[in-house]
């Protein structure tokens, strides 16, 4: 049923298990019928996947991934094809640039990275280097592993690792219900009192959502060119409760950038969401 | 005759639980495993261990002995089984008698579950579940002598309890030089601050 391309350039068939039960439909009727609904039926005219599929064959060919000649019964046949192949009895290329490389000269070319310190530093008011990342037993947002019991219990909500050295300085104790602040906001959330962290860094697992979500504190910061966010590095404070919360007005933390002047991503502010509010939304 | 058995090496362990999960796809007890991997102290440390029923031979399966409904049977090869569903009457002796902590008590089917060495599978050859998904052969199936041609440290299934010592079918994996696995000694060891009890205040560690 479906070909996705995968990272490594094969191409494979996923077939069709069972009909889909009830009303379920598949997703390319459902967006077929979406056209039709907007009045652009006649660009999707198509009665299966497998039309789907010769479109973007067409479609890719004589490009640099040319799809041509992947067949759905040479998928079959080769369980997989790698592009380019660019005629119905082209093998595949497994490997590129066994040859030279896709410049006109032939040769690959290196690009030096100069380094460019992290937009927000560390200072007195924010300490910490505060970094986010995975626990093995979620996956990404968490949509799909935080709805399974088991591995939901392993790790059902965020917590700060923190070195002992650190949390012996602010006498937090293991375990123990603490703030983080950064520039943005603040989260409460478990210490877990461990030496495998750097004893100027703080981390929190980043697949929780609603207040459990750490990228309410990370930095709306962007990469020049491709605008990756920089959600990996921001300065961040580590209190005890009882500490009283002081508004979030970017007191003492260095910027190189700022929402203001960091390198637009969207075609509205960083920060803004573009979905209407909820009042508006009654309005529609 | 040689006797296999799990050889449980906490030393190679990454805690990455897919014992657990294969453990847990097992139709005998579907959605729950028997084998736990466990932090042994987080907070000094990222050392897991997992625990599977040590299945112990001296004094036979202490689990066993004091269950009042004879539910624990053992198996001619040794193998303690899980309590059987008809006789298990939920008292909880045998939680209470295991030295390593390993029957679980499940309230709502009020029934003793732990490990079996997955029976069904080893009276045919195959390796149990937790040990045919362990990627780092922490948890390891084979007989004694096939371990110690193929692989480092000293496999030990003598576990002491202060005066007590226990005699097991499985085997703890161990470095070359410990003789026996004695709970107690390591407890002591750790209060008269061995090294388990790292100070982490020297800064120098660290630049900052």
């Amino acid at each position: 049923m479906k070909a996705p391309l995968l990272i490594w350039k094969g191409v494979v068939k996923i077939n069709k298990a069972a009909n889909p039960p009830g009303e379920a439909r598949t997703d390319w009727a459902i967006m077929c019928d979406l056209a039709q609904r907007l009045g652009r039926a006649k660009y999707f005219p198509f009665k299966s996947s497998r039309e789907i599929w010769d479109e973007l064959r067409l479609a890719s060919k004589g490009g640099v991934a040319d799809y041509y000649g992947i067949t759905w019964e040479k998928i079959d046949r080769q369980q997989g094809v790698f592009w380019p192949c660019p005629t119905l009895d082209h093998p595949g290329t497994p490997r590129l640039f066994t040859e030279r490389f896709g410049h006109p000269d032939g040769k690959a070319r290196f690009f030096p990275i100069p380094y460019t310190p992290p937009a927000e530093e560390p200072t007195a008011a924010f300490p910490f280097r505060l970094t986010t990342g995975r626990v093995v037993y979620h996956y990404l947002s968490g949509n799909q592993t935080r709805r399974l019991g088991f591995l939901n219990s392993q790790a059902p909500e965020p917590w700060v690792e923190v070195h002992p050295q650190a949390a012996a300085q602010l006498s937090i104790v293991d375990n123990e219900l603490v703030r983080v602040r950064t520039p943005r906001g603040a989260m409460e959330l478990k210490a877990l009192v461990v030496p495998t962290i750097r004893p100027d860094t703080l981390f929190i697992p980043f697949h929780y959502g609603h207040k459990g979500a750490v990228n309410q504190l990370t930095i709306p910061a962007v990469d020049p060119t491709v605008k990756i966010p920089e959600y990996k590095v921001c300065a961040a404070t580590l209190e005890k409760l009882n500490a009283p919360l002081v508004a979030h007005d970017g007191t003492g933390a260095k910027q190189n950038f700022t929402p203001e002047t960091a390198p637009k991503m969207f075609p509205y502010a960083v920060g803004e969401t573009k979905a209407p509010t909820e009042s508006q939304g009654k309005q529609y | 005759m040689t006797i296999k058995t799990l050889f449980v090496d906490p030393s190679r362990c990454i805690g990455c639980r897919a014992c657990e999960a294969a453990c847990r796809e097992c139709d005998s007890h579907k959605g729950e495993s028997m084998v736990m991997v466990d932090f042994i102290e987080r907070s000094h440390s990222v050392a897991t261990q997992p625990t599977v029923c040590m299945h112990c031979t001296d004094p036979v399966a202490p689990c066993a002995q004091v269950c009042p409904a004879m539910a624990i049977s053992i198996t001619p090869e040794g193998v303690v089984q899980m309590a059987d569903p008809s006789r298990c009457i939920g008292c909880r002796n045998c939680i209470y008698a295991c030295p390593f902590g390993v029957p679980k008590f499940d309230a709502s089917a009020r029934l003793m579950k732990k490990c079996n060495l997955c029976y069904d599978r080893t009276v045919q050859g195959l390796k149990p579940w937790c040990a045919q998904a362990c990627p780092t052969q922490a948890l390891w199936y084979g007989d004694y002598e096939e371990f110690t041609n193929q692989r480092q440290g000293k496999p030990v299934n003598h576990t002491g309890f202060g005066s007590q010592e226990v005699q097991t079918r499985v085997y703890h994996v161990l470095p070359a030089e410990t003789p026996m696995l004695n709970l107690v000694e390591l407890l002591r060891e750790r209060d008269a601050g061995g090294p388990i009890n790292t100070n982490w205040s020297n800064k120098e560690a660290w630049i900052l």
